[in-house]
């Protein structure tokens, strides 16, 4: 099928501005959105900047706001994408050539829910910290972030306030917060109750909308805000 | 793309869903209310300047435009504490977020379901029915 792939571009070097540039493209219902960007890039226009890594929805690296949506241009097919295609940045980080944002903003976020197991204590075993499949269960949802920050990027509270932790470090917070192996979820709990926190959430479901995962985002930060009123953290 | 969904991300920039609908139209109902009660204090305040100025101010009500607007106020009302409900019952019990499109779509029908009965007592003074 012919497709007009809309890109809006911009080259730090020449541009002042971001600006629309259009190209005819044949592309099979079954293509995803990034095969077409590989054909502008490697046929039309070698210039054309954009980050992808392992193109089958794990790395996370191509979350791109496509029709008016952020999706992952390796997942999102041309057949549900239909014949006029648009493809933007992400919003909210900043733009450092076309496609292509500079990301860390997102990682300070990210790094400041330390998002890796705190636990100093020697295993009863002397070997493992055991889990029972319930307590795995409690925080299953949440491993399954790629850290893709469709998420972050799409949610209103980031666009306009970019101190706001945002959905993705609140997602990983979660995972640690109720790992019952992990020993600092105060400290997370104490960082998620700050005044840029868990409660600059307006439960507007753009995160959940634009999750590549499936994650029930909303449903982890209502989680972690409970968990704070519980153990009357902040 | 529909031609909706093209209109909303050339002009929005970002397409609208349902959810997104229902927090700006809380926002903007919550304004409306807020705005009217500032009006209704200054309004119901010249009663302190004696019946005349009173009845003056209260004459700004009586008429079709302002109480086509009434109804949109009691909308706004009725519209922000459904989905005040709704907000609060996802915070209490989160599980309940796996449903937000039919929650969502729930308190909209749920004000215009309250919205007929209540805007039809209302605009009767006004309508040839009612007898004006």
């Amino acid at each position: 099928m012919d497709v007009e792939l809309r890109i809006l571009r911009f080259n730090p070097e020449t541009d002042e501005a971001s600006h629309w540039e259009s190209y005819r493209i044949a592309a099979e219902p079954t293509d995803p959105v990034l095969n077409l960007l590989h054909h502008v890039k490697w046929y039309v226009d070698g210039t054309l900047t954009f980050r992808r890594s392992c193109a089958h929805g794990v790395c996370g690296s191509d979350a791109m706001l496509i029709n008016g949506r952020n999706r992952l241009a390796c997942e999102y097919l041309v057949q549900d994408a239909g014949s006029r295609i648009s493809v933007e940045p992400i919003r909210g980080v900043p733009v450092v050539k076309d496609l292509l944002v500079d990301m860390e903003p997102f990682w300070d976020k990210y790094r400041s829910v330390m998002p890796f197991l705190v636990n100093d204590e020697i295993p009863e075993d002397g070997r493992e910290r055991r889990q029972s499949p319930e307590e795995r269960e409690r925080f299953d949802d949440t491993t399954k972030c790629i850290l893709c920050a469709a998420c972050t990027t799409g949610c209103p509270v980031f666009w306009t306030n970019r101190d706001y932790v945002g959905p993705a470090a609140i997602v990983n917070a979660h995972r640690f917060i109720f790992d019952s192996r992990d020993t600092a979820s105060e400290e997370r709990l104490e960082i998620m109750a700050d005044a840029d926190g868990v409660w600059r959430c307006r439960t507007v479901f753009n995160c959940v909308e634009a999750c590549p995962k499936g994650i029930n985002i909303t449903r982890a930060i209502l989680e972690v805000t409970r968990e704070i009123e519980h153990r009357h953290v902040g | 793309m529909t031609l909706l969904a093209g209109l909303q991300t050339r002009i929005l920039r970002y397409r609208i869903s349902w959810a997104q609908l229902a927090w700006a139209g809380h926002r903007l109902s919550g304004i409306g209310v807020l705005a009217f009660l500032f009006a209704h204090i200054v309004e119901t305040s010249t009663v302190a300047l004696g019946p005349g100025a009173y009845n003056f101010t209260q004459g700004f009500y009586r008429n079709l435009p302002a109480r086509l607007g009434e109804i949109l106020l009691m909308a706004a009302v009725v519209y922000h504490s459904l989905n005040g409900l709704r907000v609060i019952v996802m915070d209490f019990w989160p599980r309940t977020t796996v449903h937000y499109r039919s929650l969502t779509y729930g308190v909209v029908a749920a004000t215009i379901i309250c919205m007929v009965p209540i805007g039809l007592i209302m605009i009767t003074p006004y309508a040839p029915w009612g007898g004006r």
